[in-house]
């Protein structure tokens, strides 16, 4: 073992807490790595002596105290989404005589935007699974929406996760993938095509632009699709294009 | 070159009992930090460690097996959501002129060395190598969280930890060999 090929096992190693018997044998042999470790842990120690001498501020740990111990507000919160999960129960029943339901089906204007938000502001979510691979995510989006979803194979990317989402109060299909060229993420997202699209016999095919974020979405055959990412229009166009030729 | 690996990330498996509001107020110092690392403005760090303690608040009922791993995860989103936002977001990819990232291995780090200056050494790395030896030489994460919590794969994180901390080395020699001439 030379060193150059040490010091890449060592931070392997070091990752699983142990040092391979060729590295520690190697290590009580070169001089020059025993150097190298120690200044590694000399560097080690000058970051932390400046992580120490950092603190968070006292009025920030008073925000964010006030923010996570206020029970009344939290008991508030609570009532407040009472409130609307009772408004939505109105709205659902109101939906079933057909006259309630439209006026709240978001625009397909109106959907892109939420889904270019979401991607924006995306959080690790509740329900989240690394796939790797289309089945694997298929397999696991079963049972958690109410439509079926076919994972596609995006051209030059890889799939990284599949989660749920919520778009305007409905749950969607969210597939993001990592993609190689430009090292960034593509989000595709799945969700059941409102009623009123269909029922107005609706052409959907929208693109948006905005914040730096493009998206581009469609319906077929009953579910709307939105693809979201930071890429340029012929790559979007690619992608979108692979995507409508893979679904059923 | 060292083999890449995805990392699985699986939020649904509880095995800590200690809540969100318990994480936040432990990791706090550790979250400012980090964030003073992705923006270098205090001010703004400030900012960014509120939002994203709102943002955690706000998904709390999320079942996480590693709280601090899903914060730090949480501010890096936040971070890169108000990257994607906001135009007068700059990163500075170029770095100090002075760095070689593939500076040599064999820089030593000097006798003394001030905290002042390895502030500036970190503060002029590019951001990709900047948060990899912060999450891992400061913060004590281990390669494969910090794989998932800047979501690549852990060979990249591994590298450029490795060439953070060969820039770093470097740069604290030329400081200190320029303040030897000075005096």
């Amino acid at each position: 073992m030379n060193c150059q090929e040490y010091r890449k096992q060592r931070l392997l190693d070091h990752e699983d807490g142990t040092l391979s018997d060729e590295a520690r044998l190697h290590l009580v042999e070169c001089g020059q790595c025993q150097m190298f470790q120690k200044e590694e842990e000399r560097l080690r120690a000058e970051l932390k002596k400046l992580a120490n001498s950092e603190q968070a501020p006292v009025a920030l740990r008073r925000r964010i105290s006030g923010m996570v111990e206020r029970p009344n507000a939290s008991k508030r919160r609570d009532l407040r989404r009472w409130m609307a999960a009772a408004a939505a129960v109105v709205l659902l029943a109101g939906a079933t005589a057909g006259i309630l339901w439209d006026r709240y089906t978001p625009s397909p204007e109106r959907l892109a935007q939420a889904f270019v938000a979401d991607y924006l502001q995306y959080l690790p979510g509740r329900e989240q699974i690394a796939a790797d691979s289309p089945q694997q995510a298929e397999e696991w989006l079963q049972g958690r929406v109410d439509f079926p979803v076919h994972v596609p194979t995006v051209p030059g990317a890889a799939l990284k996760t599949a989660r749920i989402c919520d778009i305007s109060g409905r749950k969607a299909a969210l597939l993001q993938y990592h993609h190689n060229d430009s090292n960034t993420s593509i989000s595709i997202f799945v969700a059941a095509e409102p009623r009123a699209y269909e029922r107005e016999k609706m052409q959907v095919n929208v693109e948006t632009s905005g914040h730096g974020v493009r998206s581009v979405l469609w319906c077929h055959r009953g579910l709307v699709y939105d693809v979201v990412a930071t890429l340029n229009d012929s790559s979007m166009q690619q992608i979108a294009e692979a995507i409508r030729q893979q679904t059923p | 070159m060292l083999k890449n690996e995805v990392i699985p990330i699986n939020f649904d498996r509880p095995s800590e009992r200690t809540s969100l509001s318990d994480a936040l107020q432990d990791n706090l110092n550790d979250l400012y930090r980090f964030a003073l690392r992705l923006s270098r403005n205090a001010d703004e760090a400030q900012e960014l460690t509120q939002e994203t303690a709102a943002r955690a608040w706000e998904r709390r009922d999320t079942i996480v097996r590693n709280w601090r791993a899903w914060l730090f995860q949480t501010l890096y989103h936040t971070f890169l959501s108000g990257k994607r936002r906001s135009k007068r977001w700059r990163e500075d990819e170029a770095g100090d002129p002075e760095m070689a990232e593939s500076g040599s291995c064999a820089d030593p780090l000097p006798a003394l060395v001030a905290a002042e200056d390895v502030r500036r050494a970190l503060e002029s790395l590019p951001e990709h190598l900047r948060i990899v030896v912060w999450l891992s030489d400061a913060e004590d994460f281990r390669l494969r969280e910090i794989a998932t919590i800047l979501d690549c794969p852990i060979g990249t994180a591994a590298s450029r930890l490795a060439r953070a901390r060969s820039a770093l080395r470097q740069m604290l020699s030329v400081y200190a060999t320029r303040k030897m001439r000075k005096s």
